[in-house]
């Protein structure tokens, strides 16, 4: 078969899977381990048909499971290779393990969860929002892990570029959060060409690496070393020092989840900020994300039609939540929360703003069409 | 009679992490001369253990073994050291990749990674030190477990053990031994042909855990242990008709008041493809 190149570029016409798996190519993915879970699968079905055919060949690995899948992400990662997983509901919940001793290794690595509804099987080919959580608290202990969410098919691109690179500069597991609408919607989404968009590689032992222009602290991220390099490489699930082997004192322990905390807040403004549209002279401000927000931009554009001063609050980045750009942005506002769930953004948005705020919860496996918003909207501004 | 430790020293020092040392395992244990055995074998190989190879391992007793060698390496969560394996050896397919665990970590917890792996037969060396109980967790039945023995939740019995032998020739593994940690003489040639086997090698590491295992049921000390290895092993003899692979015939024996009876040792398979 003909080689391929790593980078696709022009204008395309194709789903967010497709572009979440051309996005992963783009910023230089070898290993791909996987799963078949609807409905995140044909994010693998494109990657087998790109990845083994490129120059530099990837390597494709169809495992027995989520657990297994998550698992040998990792090791890949350990060889200095970019590794990524793919999954939905179940299969993220499987993965909750593997995620913890990805973040306790410091191992970076890029998970896309294509969220359906839940609990269990649930609603397999419709959407949720309802992983939200899950992303943030779904393994055991304390850890935070960067967490994007696209709302179109070109930030399913751009936002895995995005999430490669987070991985590879803060040496942390990255969580993309899809839906079921975006892995099969298809529209316009342009790949640049290669070297037009930059593209982060880890730091070896020793080495500052910059991204975005800035330096990223050795102290807080330090070099990585991997297998078959010049030291020994070795780390473990279980509290270690800065050599990887087993350290259970408590100094040892504090230091070192302290470290894997502030490395992400610290270099926070680095990742996707939040997309404000019509919030100047907005008196009420809905905040959603992902699908979705695009219910919300139409319901918007009807509402001010009538005169109603609405705008929107797109969270791009949602852990770690970024809490203070939300409280100055809002400032006096009312607030109206849009989710795929029952009660999940609610959480982090009313911690940030201390009071309680609107909220339309749609849990059951649609989009909330914009009438369902335009509805809500008329209430809260008393027409 | 005062000894001065820093004066000692052991013949593979270089190969071993001192830092990581007093290890953390009890008096008698199989794993010292499990681990000096894969250490003496991946020598033997003439392979640069830090540069070319990498020792993955998984919860347990066993599973502490990687911090110990200057292989490179790998702890991983309970059960997968192989899947783990499979991500390390398809991200660079130059390093020779070593899973050393135990059978609770391998083959309960993770025995559907196992099989896969079998049947995958991406290149890897599978090691289990296989003492028939969880020992870290203070001696639990394992999947290894021998029935009518004593452990912390099989008082009265145990259901059938699995013959791991039996399982990795079923499974597709393309070479299957099995020895006990007595033979350490023959041991490291062994691991250095399942290292040098292009495909899945296992061995089945009969191994003893004299401190919570074997009081209970028929071994109660180490040299009664070694002892008994070496009296119950039996070298397998190779039959045209391949009736030695029967699993009546591969199967290890067991007795709670003498410790094991008979114990089929060899080589099972070894396969060119």
């Amino acid at each position: 078969m003909k080689k391929q190149p790593r980078a696709m570029a022009g204008r395309h016409l194709d789903s967010g899977n497709i572009a979440v798996a051309e996005g992963a190519i783009y910023a230089g993915l070898h290993g791909y381990y996987g799963y078949p879970i609807t409905p995140s699968t044909s994010i693998m079905e494109h990657i087998v048909k790109r990845l083994p055919h490129l120059e530099e060949p990837g390597y494709f690995l169809q495992c027995e499971d989520e657990i297994a899948s998550i698992t040998a992400t990792i090791g890949c990662s350990w060889t200095r290779k970019k590794a990524m997983t793919a999954t939905s509901g179940p299969g993220f919940s499987l993965m909750q393990e593997g995620i913890g001793l990805a973040v306790m290794t410091e191992t970076p690595l890029v998970l896309v969860d294509v969220m359906r509804g839940g609990p269990s099987t649930g609603l397999p080919t419709f959407p949720g929002q309802q992983e939200l959580m899950q992303a943030h608290f779904g393994s055991h202990g304390d850890y935070i892990i960067p967490t994007f969410a696209p709302w179109s098919v070109q930030e399913c691109f751009d936002l895995t570029v995005e999430a490669f690179n987070a991985a590879e500069a803060l040496r942390t597991p990255v969580f993309v959060l899809s839906d079921q609408v975006l892995s099969t919607l298809k529209e316009k989404f342009v790949i640049p060409k290669e070297g037009e968009m930059e593209v982060v590689n880890r730091a070896h032992p020793g080495e500052t690496i910059t991204w975005k222009g800035t330096e990223i602290s050795e102290d807080l991220v330090p070099g990585m070393n991997c297998f078959g390099e010049e030291k020994k490489a070795f780390s473990t699930g279980l509290s270690h020092d800065e050599s990887g082997h087993v350290d259970l004192t408590a100094k040892t322990f504090e230091r070192l989840t302290n470290r894997m905390f502030e490395k992400v807040h610290r270099y926070a403004h680095l990742l996707p900020q939040a997309e404000k549209y019509m919030m100047d002279d907005a008196e009420i401000v809905i905040v959603t994300y992902g699908s979705t927000a695009r219910s919300a931009y139409e319901a918007i554009n009807l509402v001010r039609e009538q005169g109603l001063k609405v705008g929107m609050y797109r969270l791009r980045t949602i852990w770690p939540f970024p809490e203070e750009d939300l409280r100055k942005s809002t400032e006096g506002k009312e607030i109206l929360v849009v989710e795929m769930a029952r009660d999940q953004l609610t959480w982090p948005v009313e911690r940030a703003l201390l009071r309680r705020v609107h909220h339309i919860a749609y849990p059951m496996g649609l989009i909330p069409p914009p009438s369902v918003i335009t509805k809500k909207v008329r209430e809260i501004g008393g027409k | 009679m005062e000894i001065d430790f820093s004066k000692l020293g052991h013949n593979l020092e270089d190969k071993l992490t001192s830092k990581m040392l007093p290890h953390i395992w009890c008096s008698g244990c199989s794993l010292g001369t499990n681990l000096q055995s894969l250490v003496r074998g991946a020598v033997m190989t003439g392979m640069d253990m830090d540069k070319e190879m990498v020792m993955i391992s998984g919860i347990g007793c066993t599973g502490r073994a990687s911090g110990y060698v200057e292989f490179d390496g790998f702890h991983t969560t309970h059960g997968r050291a192989i899947p783990f394996a499979s991500g390390v050896k398809t991200g660079n397919p130059n390093l020779e990749v070593i899973v050393f665990s135990g059978d609770g970590d391998l083959f309960s917890i993770g025995g559907n990674h196992f099989i896969h792996a079998a049947r995958r037969k991406l290149d890897m060396t599978i090691i289990c030190t296989n003492n028939s109980v969880y020992g870290l967790t203070g001696g639990q039945a394992s999947p290894t477990t021998f029935e009518y023995s004593t452990t912390t939740t099989t008082i009265d019995h145990n259901l059938r053990p699995f013959n791991l032998v039996d399982l990795a020739l079923g499974a597709g593994a393309d070479f299957v031994a099995r020895y006990t940690s007595a033979h350490f003489k023959i041991l490291p040639r062994i691991i250095k042909q399942a290292i040098e086997t292009d495909g899945v090698a296992f061995i089945d590491l009969i191994s003893g855990c004299p401190a919570i295992y074997g009081k209970r049921n028929g071994y109660p000390t180490a040299d009664y242990m070694v002892k008994n290895f070496l009296e119950a092993s039996v070298e397998i003899e190779v039959k045209e008709d391949g009736s030695h692979l029967l699993s009546e015939n591969t199967r290890v024996e067991f007795d709670r008041t003498k410790g094991y009876t008979k114990i089929p040792i060899g080589v099972f398979r070894r396969q060119h493809r």
